[in-house]
């Protein structure tokens, strides 16, 4: 069961220093998801715009872990510092169904249960990078970054 | 050496004595909750409620098994302090000062047990024992039914709040606007959708203005809901004019490469009002001075 394991923010001042995971087993968290993502872009300094990018694709994968799940998943927050690159790594995984077709589920339009079918290739879209694995009857993992960009960095960063 | 009486036996002969002590720990318990169950009810209250506890707990001590709650001895005690512990919850009791009415009841106890059983340490040990089980396990049953009402006290809060929050607004005659403020889940898009169209039928309107300046976040799924929305209330006959999509909204919905083209939508509430007095054929003009 996904939402045994899980932890729950540790401390939404400090949310971000150390790796988070939520669950996302209801509806209603999906809001809490896409506003502790909306804490970790302002403690990294990312600009509004592309903070508001990345609470929409943290609420696209968590409508996902819902909507296509019966038992819900989790979403892992990192901060990421790498070779001078800051960013935030959102990671959306569950022990679902799985996709079977992939290709097919990136394509705008295509959904199984009546939705847009924007959410995946939105997600793409709307972040710089973009991983998704998923094996029927096992799971989905989907790994999504956002970096920083120069003038971003050079501001207020808090973190660090 | 007479045989002593069990903890059940000294409840039914002492019960008078026992209530007042009782009642007057409740009352000396010199923690903020006290005073609050002071303002939160009154004395006379409290009297009722420990005199019919006080009598199930009489039933519970004499259980054969005091370790089986659901055993029927122990059904008019659970039953009650159920009941006591949701109208706690809903008088605003904190889940502390609900659990120690039945917690308090030990330290009244005890000075009867050890008055009565000061001869037999053994007995007394025995006798404790189980009545410090009986009332801890009591105790969860009041942490419990506090819990869940509490819950479903939120869940009623949260029932009404969504009805208040989304009203419908005759604007002119066959024009209403509808604020859309927070979020838009699942739930709150089918009552937004049957205010709306109650709203529509109610009023005649032929142009709806759904302005979403309150919501936080447009995604695909609350995007979904608004196509509904605009769906089901065409089927009225009535269009709709969404306004109020921010610059950051907009742009995430083009990344979504979600399509609002076949809507109207306006940035401003202000150009929404304007656009939907031009569907009925009404403009808003300055005052001629002139005339
Ligand atoms: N976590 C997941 N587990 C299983 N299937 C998923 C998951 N996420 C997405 N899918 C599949 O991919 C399809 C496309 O997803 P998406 O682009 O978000 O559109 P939508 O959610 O509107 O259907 C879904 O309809 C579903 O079949
Ligand atoms: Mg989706």
């Amino acid at each position: 069961m996904a939402g045994a394991k899980l932890t729950t923010c540790p401390d939404p001042e400090d949310c971000f220093r150390r790796p988070s995971c939520l669950p996302v087993t209801d509806e209603h968290h999906v809001q809490i998801v896409r506003r502790h993502a909306l804490q970790c872009t302002a403690q990294l300094g990312m600009s509004r715009l592309s903070s508001h990018y990345v609470a929409t694709a943290v609420s696209e994968l968590a409508n996902n872990l819902f909507f296509h799940t019966s038992n819900g998943g989790e979403i892992r927050f990192c901060c990421l510092d790498k070779a001078g690159r800051v960013g935030i790594e959102i990671i959306a995984q569950d022990e679902g169904p799985g996709i079977v077709d992939i290709a097919a589920a990136m394509t705008d339009g295509f959904s199984t249960n009546g939705g847009l079918g924007a959410g995946l290739g939105g997600v793409r879209r709307l972040m710089d990078e973009f991983e998704i694995s998923s094996k029927p009857g096992i799971g989905t993992r989907i790994i999504a970054r956002k970096w920083l960009t120069e003038a971003e960095l050079c501001c207020d960063r808090k973190s660090h | 050496m007479t045989k002593l009486m069990t903890v059940a036996e000294l409840m039914k002969e002492k019960q008078a004595e026992i209530l007042e002590v009782w009642l007057e720990v409740i009352d000396s318990e010199t923690g903020a909750g006290a005073r609050r169950t002071d303002l939160l009810m009154s004395k006379a209250e409290l009297r009722t409620e420990a005199k019919g506890l006080a009598d199930a707990l009489t039933l519970a001590f004499a259980a054969e098994d005091y370790t089986d709650l659901a055993a029927p001895q122990f059904q008019p005690a659970v039953l009650l302090l159920r009941e006591i512990s949701a109208s706690r919850a809903r008088q605003g009791f904190n889940p502390t000062e609900t659990a120690s009415f039945v917690m308090s009841l030990k330290s009244a106890l005890l000075q009867f047990m050890q008055q009565e059983f000061k001869g037999d340490q053994q007995h007394l040990n025995n006798e404790m024992t189980k009545m410090n089980v009986i009332i801890d396990r009591l105790a969860m049953v009041t942490f419990e039914t506090y819990a869940i009402t509490r819950e479903e006290v939120i869940t009623e809060q949260s029932r009404s709040l969504l009805e208040m929050s989304t009203p419908v607004i005759k604007l002119w005659d066959g024009v209403v606007l509808m604020p859309l403020v927070g979020v838009i889940d699942t739930p709150r898009s089918q009552q937004i959708i049957a205010s709306l169209l109650k709203g529509i039928v109610d009023y005649q309107a032929q142009v709806a203005v759904l302005d979403v300046t309150g919501v936080p976040m447009m995604d695909t799924k609350v995007a979904q809901h608004l196509i509904s929305a605009v769906d089901a209330s065409r089927m009225l006959g009535a269009e709709v004019v969404l306004t109020g999509i921010s610059a950051d909204a907009a742009q995430t919905l083009v990344r979504l490469s979600v399509d609002l083209s076949g809507m109207r939508t306006s940035g401003l509430l202000k150009n929404g009002i304007k656009e939907a007095l031009s569907i009925i054929g009404m403009a808003i003009t300055s005052k001629d001075r002139a005339s």
